[in-house]
């Protein structure tokens, strides 16, 4: 008799009392779950208009009563824009330095697990 | 029996965004998904529900993406392997996850004649790595394509081939000893 054991009968075996799990509970745990998400969504659109209608008004009273457009030369604020780029080696180093720290710390971040 | 097909109940959840058709799904796959997710979770029946829910959820909010071109339950077994792949990978940081937490205190554990099967088989999964589990279970229990077990794993067919082979050897050889009363 061979000493190697009957894997795919065991499974047969298993697939054949695979038992039926209860539902009503689960349906309803996931159902609600779906509701309180919607709900936080609606309740974050509603946030977000108000802010964008607070922002646009602010603006609005902003530029009306406080013309810093005149104040501000724009042909002075587009002069500080440069117009040509130059990569030296120490700039290359801190571009490498910096993405390399940024990506370092998003995989940390998402290694670790940040409960409430 | 009339019963609605899976394609109906979904084209309902995306135009009308039905929360009772998507019922429907739940209750149509979960006892399928949450049995899957016991046998490679090690029979951690929380931690299986958790993930159960979880894929639900997300399969919920990126239903209109599912494109019918595959099966819905390999849609969701594809999500569920994700978060549960995610899980240990988060879960590998820590000293020990429950799951080996189960192992450790199960690791006697002998081949059990009837219903307690499905949990002692788990249990003898926790044995293996969770992707060659995965593979395994798919393809021993639920007799999934590799086709299909690729899709879902999202890996090339030789490396799905390989875990299923590794895997059957090593769970063959563990559950040898097991019967034989020598678990180590």
């Amino acid at each position: 008799m061979s000493d190697k054991f009957d894997i795919d009968r065991l499974f047969d075996q298993l697939r054949d009392s695979e038992p039926a799990l209860d539902d009503s509970f689960f349906v309803n745990t996931v159902v609600s779950k779906l509701q309180k998400n919607n709900d936080r969504v609606g309740f974050l659109t509603k946030e977000n208009l108000s802010v964008l209608v607070a922002g646009a008004i602010g603006c609005g009273v902003a530029v009306y009563y406080f013309p810093a457009a005149e104040l501000i030369e724009f042909t002075q604020f587009i002069a500080q824009i440069p117009t040509t780029f130059t990569l030296t080696p120490t700039y290359l180093i801190s571009i490498l330095g910096i993405s390399s720290t940024f990506a370092g710390l998003t995989y940390w971040v998402s290694e670790n697990e940040w409960s409430s | 029996m009339n019963e609605v097909s899976d394609q109906v109940l979904i084209q309902k959840v995306v135009t009308l965004d039905c929360h009772d058709s998507f019922a429907g799904l739940v209750k149509r796959h979960q006892s399928n998904l949450r049995y899957s997710l016991r046998q490679i979770t090690g029979w951690d029946q929380a931690l299986a529900d958790d993930i159960a829910q979880e894929t639900f959820i997300k399969a919920y909010q990126s239903i209109s993406s599912f494109k019918g071109t595959a099966k819905f339950s390999s849609w969701l077994y594809r999500i569920a392997y994700n978060i549960f792949v995610s899980h240990f990978r988060v879960a590998r940081n820590r000293e020990m996850t429950s799951s080996e937490a189960v192992l450790d205190h199960n690791r006697g554990v002998y081949l059990s004649e009837s219903s307690d099967l499905h949990r002692d088989l788990a249990k003898a999964l926790l044995n293996l790595p969770p992707k060659q589990r995965v593979a395994l279970h798919l393809h021993l229990h639920k007799q999934l394509t590799h086709d299909e077990i690729c899709n879902i794993m999202e890996m090339p067919l030789g490396s799905v081939k390989t875990l299923i082979t590794r895997g059957k050897k090593i769970l063959q050889d563990d559950l040898s000893s097991w019967k034989h009363g020598d678990p180590t």
